[in-house]
């Protein structure tokens, strides 16, 4: 630098060193921005995308034709002459392949569902007299497990009063509130299974709390 | 030394600093309640400084977590101590929060312009809030898994993001290792390192706006050192001390067994200082109202406080807002505890509902413990498996045993004891036209033990619930007779008023029977009897005098086709094919319709029961499994 701006900053009252210049400034702020943000970037980038990554079973796995039902997410429970005729609901394991973090899981139980055999009121239609009914256990309120009272005929659950009827109905009991909003959550049961008197379900987790019944990915 | 200090100061100017931490000053002189404040910064070192030591030996990870805190809680000396502090200081920290909060709007000390610092106040409580969340599911224990799945299926409420907020929080579609990994990054490290820099910023704020307090005639002003120092200590040690008595008296941290996701919990409730909104859950039609809109428009009205203050009576909401709050909140967490333990607390209340459901969550409680106490008899025995815990649990018939009985034989057969403690069967039968229709098997408690078989040969006691008066066998036909050729009948015509010779005899026969069971907890005793030959002389009389082996096989004597086999009766081989499948012609097979209602669990058509959950039940049955220690003594007899 020259003596002459020297001068001439001592008279705008900073030393030369000092001059602040704008372009400076931004850059400064936009370097140190960068440099802060990059690894948090990448942390980031890290952390939130992995809860959506893709899931591949090995390949072992991946040749069998999956749970064997007709869709990827049916599952065999059980035979039909487990389930008593009276309509009393009993609970089942999901038993299924299961990727937990880094781990892959074969047959491990993924889940519990009910399953009774339930009065068809069909006018004798049809030669059956009853349906299988499939039931999620997971209460549809806040997501707690629910369990079947015989004395009181309906499922319970343990956390917030929610019950619920054999049909999966909202029971409305007088003096208790009911805070579910919909129904247990009732799964599908293949039909055409059924007639060889096997019970496959189609099985998955809902969302808990709406009215709706949305399926988690 | 003075050189030093001065030699240290010139490059630092740590004097300046001491000096000016130490040298606040305190207009009116120092106070007993100003020491909230310093008390919540001591309760957070200790949980610094507790954590630290915890992560020591902490793992994350769902087959490992358990695992590691079991260890801290029983196996590392003075791990449970150590736990135990830093689970009670954390409950002082949100007892304290509220204190210190209720004096900052008592003493007008959210107003300006202090405003901003009430704000990070608010910071505060909810860094720490979720320091309690996530530590709550760290030790993956049943109490902590469902607890806190309640809190994360709430945050797929809000719309639009919420879904997607549920699944970076819990780290993909479903729980596990890195949920984990997930809380625990953030409750030792995210979640501290803001709560340190957003305190940093209300003690600096604090400082520069000083106490709030006027300096008055009657008190002089003093420094913060030493009065107010000592006073702060004083509050600090008591609070440790109280801390350290609750965690000697509650014998540490509550730690309930490993989670089982399918299995479900029915007491799971979250953290005490959580039951009030746990509780509000139940009163709101919407969840999103109950879990959502409210809690955050109350936590609004705490934000807008230092604004509402500057209007007239403005003040005195605030305080009447946060009085109706806390009232509420306490109404909340009594009500929530008193539907919980209802049973316990009204035990002649006529309220069938109440107490069913307190009841449940008792039991369910009591149950869990008594589930911890068997892993931990196992652990002993066995050690945890590098698989984890759950493989403990799933392979121990004494825990697995009770869970399958209830789900595929309580429809039929009950399991209690002489105190009628254990698993109920179904109700008792109805009377149809004067007539009572069968509707469950025999009581399996101790099944093939020298008691059963006793009280299975006594006319009185065959036609009971506990035996066949529950079955068809137990039935008498139009003419008041039981099937002739039945057990029954035969008990009833031969065993019947008999002379004390005879029963003892037929004590014999029993023993002699049982023994086909091999029964672990039966074997010394049976060594005896057999030395001394009772056991010898019973089977001469089974196959014999009685008469048995008339209708029974046992061993050689005897043939199929009349009745079951008695060969190894109660035996695991026995049992295991009774239950595959009872229509079996050593079982059942013999008649068309000699099979009450047993079905067959596992033919090669089908299988009901897996043949884990029949060993498991099987040796349960036995109670094979029950005293660890015998079973051990008993296979190295064998050798």
């Amino acid at each position: 630098m020259s003596d002459r701006t020297d001068a001439q900053d001592t008279q705008a009252g900073e030393p030369a060193g000092k001059r602040r210049g704008f372009l400076v400034e931004i850059a400064a702020i936009v370097v140190g921005t960068l440099a802060g943000l990059g690894p948090l970037a990448v942390g980031l980038y890290a952390v939130l995308m992995e809860p959506f990554r893709q899931r591949t079973v090995p390949r072992k796995y991946n040749q069998a034709t999956g749970s064997g039902g007709t869709s990827e997410d049916e599952y065999f429970i059980t035979t039909i002459d487990s389930l008593s005729n009276d309509g009393v609901p009993r609970r089942f394991e999901v038993i299924a392949d299961k990727f937990d973090g880094w781990n892959y899981i074969p047959n491990q139980p993924i889940g519990a569902i009910y399953l009774s055999k339930q009065p068809l009121d069909n006018d004798g239609k049809s030669p059956q007299e009853w349906e299988v009914v499939a039931f999620q256990t997971t209460c549809p309120h806040a997501g707690c497990s629910v369990s079947y009272e015989q004395s009181d005929e309906a499922f319970l659950c343990p956390c917030h009063n929610s019950s619920f009827n054999l049909d999966g109905t909202k029971r409305e009991q007088e003096g208790s509130h009911n805070p579910s909003p919909r129904p247990l959550d009732r799964l599908t049961v293949n039909e055409a299974k059924l007639a060889d008197d096997e019970i496959w379900v189609e099985f998955f987790d809902f969302y808990t709390g709406n009215k709706e019944k949305v399926r988690k990915a | 030394m003075k050189w030093l200090v001065n030699w240290v100061d010139d490059r630092t100017g740590v004097k300046e600093l001491v000096h000016e931490s130490l040298y606040e000053n305190i207009p009116g002189g120092a106070k007993w309640r100003y020491v909230s404040g310093s008390m919540l910064v001591f309760a957070f070192i200790t949980q610094v400084i507790t954590g630290m030591f915890l992560w020591m030996f902490y793992s994350a990870g769902s087959q490992n977590a358990w695992a590691s805190v079991y260890h801290i809680q029983n196996v590392v000396p003075g791990g449970w101590v150590l736990r135990g502090i830093h689970h009670f200081m954390a409950q002082a920290m949100v007892v304290l929060l509220p204190v210190h909060m209720l004096q900052v709007i008592w003493e007008k000390a959210y107003q300006k312009p202090r405003e901003i610092n009430y704000w990070l106040g608010l910071v505060l409580l909810l860094i720490t809030m979720g320091l309690g969340l996530t530590g709550y599911l760290l030790p993956w224990d049943q109490k902590g898994y469902f607890a806190t799945k309640v809190a994360t299926e709430l945050m797929a409420l809000p719309p639009v993001l919420g879904t997607s907020i549920q699944r970076e929080v819990v780290g993909g579609s479903e729980y596990g290792h890195f949920t984990l990994t997930r809380f625990f990054a953030l409750h030792a490290g995210v979640l501290p390192a803001l709560l340190v820099g957003v305190l940093a910023l209300h003690l600096a704020m604090f400082r520069k706006h000083g106490i709030t307090a006027e300096s008055s005639e009657k008190r002089p002003d003093q420094f913060f050192w030493p009065q107010q120092v000592l006073k702060d200590g004083v509050a600090c040690l008591l609070l440790f001390v109280v801390v350290m008595a609750i965690v000697w008296y509650r014998g540490g941290a509550e730690l309930t067994g490993p989670a089982e996701p399918t299995e479900g919990y029915k007491a799971a409730r979250p953290e005490w200082y959580f039951l009030f909104l746990f509780q509000a859950l139940k009163l709101f039609h919407s969840e999103f109202v109950g879990a959502i809109v409210v809690p955050g428009l109350v936590f609004m009205v705490l934000v807008l406080m230092p604004l509402v203050a500057r209007i007239k009576f403005g003040h005195a909401f605030n305080v009447a807002f946060l009085v109706v709050l806390f009232v509420t909140a306490s109404v909340l967490t009594y009500q929530a505890l008193q539907q919980d333990y209802y049973a316990e607390w009204y035990p002649d209340s006529t309220e069938k509902k109440k107490v069913a459901a307190s009841r449940e969550f008792i039991d369910a409680k009591a149950q869990a413990h008594h589930d911890y106490e068997r892993i931990r008899e196992l652990i002993e025995h066995q050690g945890i498996p590098v698989e984890g815990p759950t493989k403990l649990v799933r392979n121990d018939p004494e825990i697995m045993g009770p869970r399958l009985f209830a789900r595929s034989c309580a429809s039929c057969h009950s399991y209690t004891d002489a105190d009628g403690k254990g698993i109920a069967g179904p109700a008792l039968p109805d009377k149809v036209d004067g007539k009572v229709q069968p509707t469950g098997a025999p009581n399996l408690y101790g099944f093939a033990s020298r008691q059963w078989i006793e009280n299975l040969l006594d006319p009185k006691k065959i036609v009971t619930t506990d035996y066949f008066g529950n079955t068809v066998h137990g039935q008498k036909d139009e003419d008041g007779e039981y099937d002739s050729a039945g057990m029954v009948a035969f008990v009833h015509d031969n065993l019947t008023d008999l002379s004390a010779e005879d029963q003892q005899k037929l004590k014999k026969v029993a023993w002699s029977l049982s023994g086909e069971a091999v029964l672990i907890r039966q074997s010394k005793q049976e060594a005896v009897d057999a030395k001394n030959g009772v056991m010898a002389a019973g089977r001469q009389l089974l196959t014999e005098e009685m008469g048995c082996t008339d209708c029974h096989k046992l061993g050689d004597v005897g043939d199929l086709g009349a009745a079951p086999d008695l060969t190894g009766y109660g035996s695991a081989d026995w049992l295991r094919g009774m239950i595959q499948n009872p229509n079996h012609e050593r079982f059942y097979g013999y008649e068309e319709d000699a099979n009450d209602r047993m079905p067959a669990f596992s033919t090669p058509e089908g299988q009901l029961l897996s043949d884990h959950d029949i060993e498991m039940l099987v040796r349960w049955l036995r109670q094979d499994d029950k005293d660890l220690k015998a079973k051990l003594e008993a296979s190295k007899a064998k050798e």
